[in-house]
């Protein structure tokens, strides 16, 4: 089945209710062909793009196309800057705003809009202080500049006059200049109609309009969540990077005492000489600018969701991130995709491999008998990688295979997550390998196996996009997967797509939801049943789809009978008439996505709850069509691709079985070695395995096991135990202090590979710079660790090893680099011709009958339940500016300054029953550990119950959970925590009394709301009129030849 | 069996001091590089092609023509003049500009015409005169006969790059 991928914001490319169907109209004389309800402009740029010759806008002399400087396909139409006029049908039109049809005479040589276009340029430029050479945006590709030039104005018929505001550099990311500013309005239209924060506007009844945020602050204290997409979109440099800001340029980092002379000058030079030889000034320092800038095309690794998007660099500074083709994102990011990449530069990067010794002083004094003290000195390579070999080697000589383990990053390549697995089976025989998925959607791709056959994602983000209802169950996507919850709010604001929202806390996501429920803690299982079991009693049922492809009705019809409305009430606390609701718009709703996430999975029912989420699709007939299916949101940027690739227990690449021989024979034949197919220990297993002796030597990838692994204090206490410790990572981690070798990666910004992202979609990644000192990419530390264990793999590219895996895993079997080149993307499974599989179970369900399975369920009670010494549950996740624990994100000061540290969430009740008040210190306990944290005062909890984020080392949550597991599994229960909050006096040692989230952080910013840029308020202003001359401008003698 | 470490990873150091001419050739390099100099130098010299075709083609309208021939004649008819001559013209000037300045500090009465014309009476005016109209005559020679352009029309055709 093929299936048209839209694309991010292709919404916005065409015409509500557009047929997208062929139709052919003229232009400049010229029968052309274009997608009815298309932009007339983006048509435009077409015919010359296709021509091979840069647009008006891009940079060229233009053919057809005409300039537009506040349109671009992704936004819409705006009509703010009147530069794209053109004759339609003998009728002076717009080309940005023109739906094509059928039959349209298009003329853009027609000298009244010609004239038009010219006039409208003279404006922009007299709101802006046209400075190219010494500009930071000009690089070839700045619409304003181009369009002047593509005009042909030598000289400005409204000069610029400096604007009443000053710069507003009060975010940490980024600069807003009025001067600079031509209230197009592009950044407001991304920020209401794309991002949908809705922070920006235009004062566009003010004398001197001017963007602003919350309608008057600043943007640094406004509702900005710092997603850069106003930044992004800005056609000048009104709004730029502060990375950027007289880093681009050669002449741009001029003090302002020499920069504003030096602009003077060059303007009271123009009226004598015209703008050509100062445009042909800044073309050249632009074309400059090319032999020291590199832009590279990466993949973000902050979420599941796979941003992609050219990063900017010079040498190893990283100037910028420009989105502008990600087939996840579009034009879109979230602030830190945009502006998180500080820990790349990090001083504290490892620089080279490390090794465990006696302190010198130590080893000197000898002798009495106590362990000698140890430190870490930095080693070369051979020498650590020897050690690694050999240690690893007597290990599993001496104890068996059993006795090494190995853990892959789900932040490391695909092509690394094969090279563990590899190294683990190939080399020392063992099938004890796993990943971080472990800790978090392990329970989702049981649910979806048992029920619909394929652990992934069952469409793309076109689907979750077009569905008429998402419902959203345990998944702060806001914070989690914010460019993915952008999407949604868009997708609910511009074609009202109902969101039904479960639960505990009242986050951004919940607050917008039409339906908002929170059910008492794990308790989700109960109330999605009972919704399904009401489908299926009243008859709401899709009959047709369940006749034709589903089985086991009846066992599971049978299992719902305790799921009663009555006992799901009592239950999860939501009323039943509001249950009815959701199922009422559940089995009305043409096509329906459900989306999950950490809320659901990490429960000692996680893999139920998963499933439960699936088969209320399955009833309701939304499986196999545009639109619909179910959505684990993979929290990292290659969690899936990580087990995907093999980096598994229980499966060989592509989630072939283990005890599937045709597939073990494959690989036997390929690396020329004998394989087990005996399961290994998976990530919770290993830590047991560490406890009872049976596993003496771990290999850790990028994993900050030590922390995230569930109760923190048996875990830290199995990594002392271990024979031999290897970790591989791009910095000194918690888990790195266990360690007896650390080995220096890179991260992705400093090699290749690829990475899948929440949709099953394989995307590339460039180097973008050369590996940190003596760092190196995993994928070649594992090709020389596997060499000095006697195994010459001989990889010179990751290319390579995708080959390799392309050509003995049937999932990936037409994947390939070439492929994949740029921006193009695969959605696995992937057939040997190439074609991949956006969409799942258009053709039937991955299981053995091919259609899929109702999954019968019971519900047990959530362990660690609040009692009466431990009477408070403790939830925690992600905050948008964090990632995990933050060994990334903590290493940026932007980052830092808008989300410093960690705290709990309490409610004003419970904070004003126990006397705290905001940054006040407690002490949180549970039946395993305690944390010390400051109070955040919060309207998103409910009483009895608290939020804490995941991303602090120091006061790491999981120095609180438990050992539970869900027994489908192994994900550990993070989300059954049970404590008790005790009010300190002061700050613990080390500790500050602040507010542990500044007064000036977006939750608690005023957006202004409002349908786009609103251009029709700037046409009512009385000094609005179209761009036609008719009188002789002050300062300008018109041409009349 | 291993206990954790509680091991701080030393911070990459920014600079180094300069000790040697090595050092002191290494700092230049630097404040080359970070000043934007060596990257000025590599963008011109890398794109050197690219960079003359575009500056050349925003130069080649009718005013950046003008404009350019125009700064080249002047420099070429300074580049003519006997310096020695400029310098003593120059020190003149500057010498009589002061004097009229004080003239013009001394009163504030407009002196009469006569006392005017009976400066013309003074050996020092009456070479300052001639110098002037010998000056004017000159321009006036010039002007009613032109001498050739001091810059070139070529126009490209006769076997030189186009």
């Amino acid at each position: 089945m093929e299936l048209s991928r839209p694309g991010p914001q292709s919404h916005n490319g065409f015409a509500a209710g557009a047929s997208r169907q062929p139709v052919t109209l003229t232009v400049n004389g010229h029968l052309v062909r274009a997608a009815e309800g298309e932009w007339l402009a983006t048509v435009l740029d077409r015919l010359d793009s296709e021509r091979g010759t840069p647009t008006a806008t891009g940079g060229g002399p233009g053919g057809d196309s005409v300039p537009h400087v506040c349109f671009q396909p992704e936004l819409g139409p705006i009509q703010t800057c009147d530069t794209c006029w053109v004759s339609v049908d003998g009728e002076a039109a717009r080309a940005c705003a023109v739906p094509v049809q059928a039959g349209l005479a298009v003329d853009t040589f027609e000298p009244e809009t010609t004239d038009m276009r010219e006039e409208g340029m003279h404006r922009l430029l007299g709101n802006h202080n046209l400075y190219c050479t010494v500009c930071d945006r000009n690089n070839g590709n700045c619409p304003v500049h181009n369009a002047t030039k593509h005009v042909g104005i030598e000289h400005q018929r409204y000069p610029f006059e400096r604007k009443p505001y000053d710069i507003d550099a009060s975010h940490p990311f980024y600069q807003y200049d009025p001067d600079q500013c031509i209230a197009c309005g592009k950044c407001v239209e991304a920020c209401q109609e794309v991002q949908v924060t809705e922070t920006l506007s235009i004062d566009w009844e003010a004398e001197t309009p001017r963007v602003l945020w919350d309608g008057g602050a600043l943007a640094g204290e406004s509702s900005c969540v710092g997603c850069g997409h106003c930044v992004t979109v800005c056609p000048c440099n009104a709004l730029m990077e502060k990375t950027a800001i007289g880093q681009i340029g050669h002449f741009t980092n001029l003090q302002s005492d020499v920069f504003y002379p030096a602009v003077d000058v060059v303007k009271a030079v123009e009226p004598f000489i015209g703008n050509s030889p100062i445009f042909g000034l800044s073309d050249a320092e632009a074309k400059m600018r090319e032999a020291s800038v590199q832009k590279t095309k990466t993949v973000c690794t902050y979420c599941g969701v796979g941003c992609s998007f050219d990063v900017w660099t010079r040498e190893r500074r990283i100037l910028k991130i420009q989105p502008e083709h990600g087939p996840a994102n579009g034009i879109s990011t979230c602030v830190k995709g945009k502006f998180g990449w500080d820990y790349v530069n990090a001083t504290d990067r490892l620089r080279a491999p490390l090794i465990r010794v006696p302190e010198p002083t130590a080893a000197a004094a000898g002798g009495d008998g106590a362990p000698a003290a140890e430190t870490f000195v930095e080693t070369d390579w051979d020498t650590a990688l020897e050690t690694v070999a050999r240690r690893m080697r007597a290990i599993a000589d001496e104890h068996g295979p059993e006795a090494v383990a190995f853990i892959a990053s789900s932040k490391a390549t695909n092509e690394e997550s094969y090279l563990v697995q590899k190294l683990a089976r190939a080399v020392f025989g063992t099938n004890s390998v796993d990943n971080c998925s472990r800790y978090c959607q392990a329970p989702a791709t049981t649910g979806l196996w048992r029920t619909v056959g394929y652990g992934g994602d069952a469409g793309t983000m076109d689907d979750i996009r077009a569905a008429d209802l998402v419902l959203i169950v345990g998944s702060n996507t806001d914070q989690s997967h914010p460019v993915l919850a952008a999407h949604l709010r868009a997708a609910q604001k511009k074609r009202g797509q109902t969101h039904i929202v479960a639960d505990l806390r009242a986050h951004v996501t919940a607050q917008r939801a039409d339906v908002f429920v929170r059910p008492e803690p794990g308790t989700d299982l109960i109330w999605l049943s009972a919704v399904a079991k009401h489908i299926l009693d009243q008859g709401w049922e899709d009959r047709q789809f369940l006749d034709q492809h589903v089985n086991h009705e009846q066992s599971y019809r049978e299992s719902l009978a305790p799921f009663t409305l009555r006992f799901a009430a009592e239950r999860t606390g939501i009323s039943q008439e509001t249950l009815v609701d959701i199922a009422w718009r559940v089995s009305q709703a043409e096509t329906v996505c459900g989306l999950w996430a950490m809320g659901v999975t990490q429960h000692s029912m996680g893999s139920d709850t998963s499933t439960a989420i699936s088969n209320l699709l399955l009833v309701t007939g939304n499986y196999g069509k545009p639109g619909t299916g179910g959505y684990p949101l993979r929290g990292h940027n290659n969690v899936q691709g990580c087990s995907d690739f093999g980096s598994i227990n229980s499966y060989w690449p592509g989630y072939q079985k283990l005890d599937d021989d045709d597939a073990r024979q494959r690989y036997e034949q390929a690396w020329g070695v004998e394989l087990s197919s005996e399961k290994g220990f998976d990530n919770r297993e290993m830590i047991d395995a560490i406890h009872d002796g049976t596993l003496k030597a771990l290999f850790l990838v990028g994993e900050e096991i030590a922390l995230v692994d569930a109760n923190a204090h048996y875990v830290q206490d199995a990594l002392s135990k271990l024979e031999f410790f290897c970790v591989q990572d791009i910095f000194f981690s918690k888990s790195a202090e266990f360690a007896d070798v650390v080995l220096a990666a890179s991260p992705s910004l400093e090699k290749e590979g690829t990475f899948t992202n929440t949709e099953r979609r394989i995307q590339r990644l460039y180097q973008a710079m050369p590996p940190l000192a003596d760092s190196l990419p995993d994928w070649q530390i594992l090709t020389r660790l596997a060499a000095k264990c006697g195994h010459e793999w001989g990889y010179g590219h990751p290319s390579e090893i995708m080959d390799e895996i392309a050509a003995t895993t049937p999932l990936f079997a037409g994947v390939s680099y070439a492929r994949l080149a740029g921006y193009a993307s695969q959605c696995w499974p992937v057939n040997a011709d190439g074609t991949d599989t956006p969409l799942l179970y258009t053709d039937g369900f991955h299981l053995p009958e091919g259609k899929a399975r109702l999954y019968a369920l019971e519900w047990t009670e959530p362990s660690d339940q609040p009692d009466d010494q431990y009477p408070l549950h403790l939830n925690s996740g992600r905050t948008l500016e964090h990632f995990h624990v933050g060994n990334q994100t903590h290493r940026s000061a932007g980052l830092n300054a808008l989300v410093p540290g960690t705290y709990v969430e309490v409610s004003e009740p419970l904070a004003a029953e126990r006397g705290v008040e905001t940054g006040d210190w407690v002490r949180l306990a549970s039946r395993r550990g305690k944390v010390e944290v400051q109070v955040l005062v919060s309207d998103q909890v409910r009483d009895g119950e608290l939020w804490m984020p995941l991303s602090s080392a120091e006061h790491a949550v999981n120095y609180l959970t438990s050992n539970v597991i869900d027994p489908d599994s192994h994900t550990p229960a993070y989300k059954e925590l049970a404590v008790q909050m005790e009010r300190l006096d002061g700050p613990p040692a080390g500790g500050r009394r602040r507010r542990p989230i500044p007064a000036t952080h977006h939750r608690y910013g005023n957006p202004t709301p409002q349908d786009g840029v609103e251009v029709e308020r700037k046409w009512a202003r009385p000094d609005y009129e179209l761009p036609v001359v008719q009188r002789p401008p002050v300062g300008y003698a018109r041409d009349e030849g | 069996m291993a206990s954790p470490i509680d091991f701080d990873y030393p911070h990459a150091q920014p600079g180094q001091q300069a000790f040697t001419a090595e050092d002191d050739l290494a700092r230049l390099l630097e404040t080359l590089h970070t000043s934007g100099t060596l990257r000025v130098a590599n963008g011109l010299l890398a794109q050197f092609q690219d960079v003359m075709a575009v500056a050349l083609k925003g130069l080649n309208s009718d005013e950046g023509r003008t404009g350019l021939a125009n700064l080249l004649t002047l420099v070429k008819l300074l580049g003519q003049i006997d310096s020695d001559g400029v310098d003593r013209f120059a020190a003149a000037l500057e010498r009589a500009l002061r004097a009229a300045g004080d003239r013009l500090d001394e009163s504030d009465d407009a002196p009469g015409t006569l006392s005017v014309l009976a400066k013309v009476r003074q050996p020092e005016v009456r070479r300052g005169l001639d110098a002037l109209l010998t000056l004017v005559g000159s321009l006036g020679t010039q002007l009613h006969d032109p001498q050739p352009p001091v810059y070139s029309n070529h126009d490209g055709k006769d076997g030189a790059k186009p």
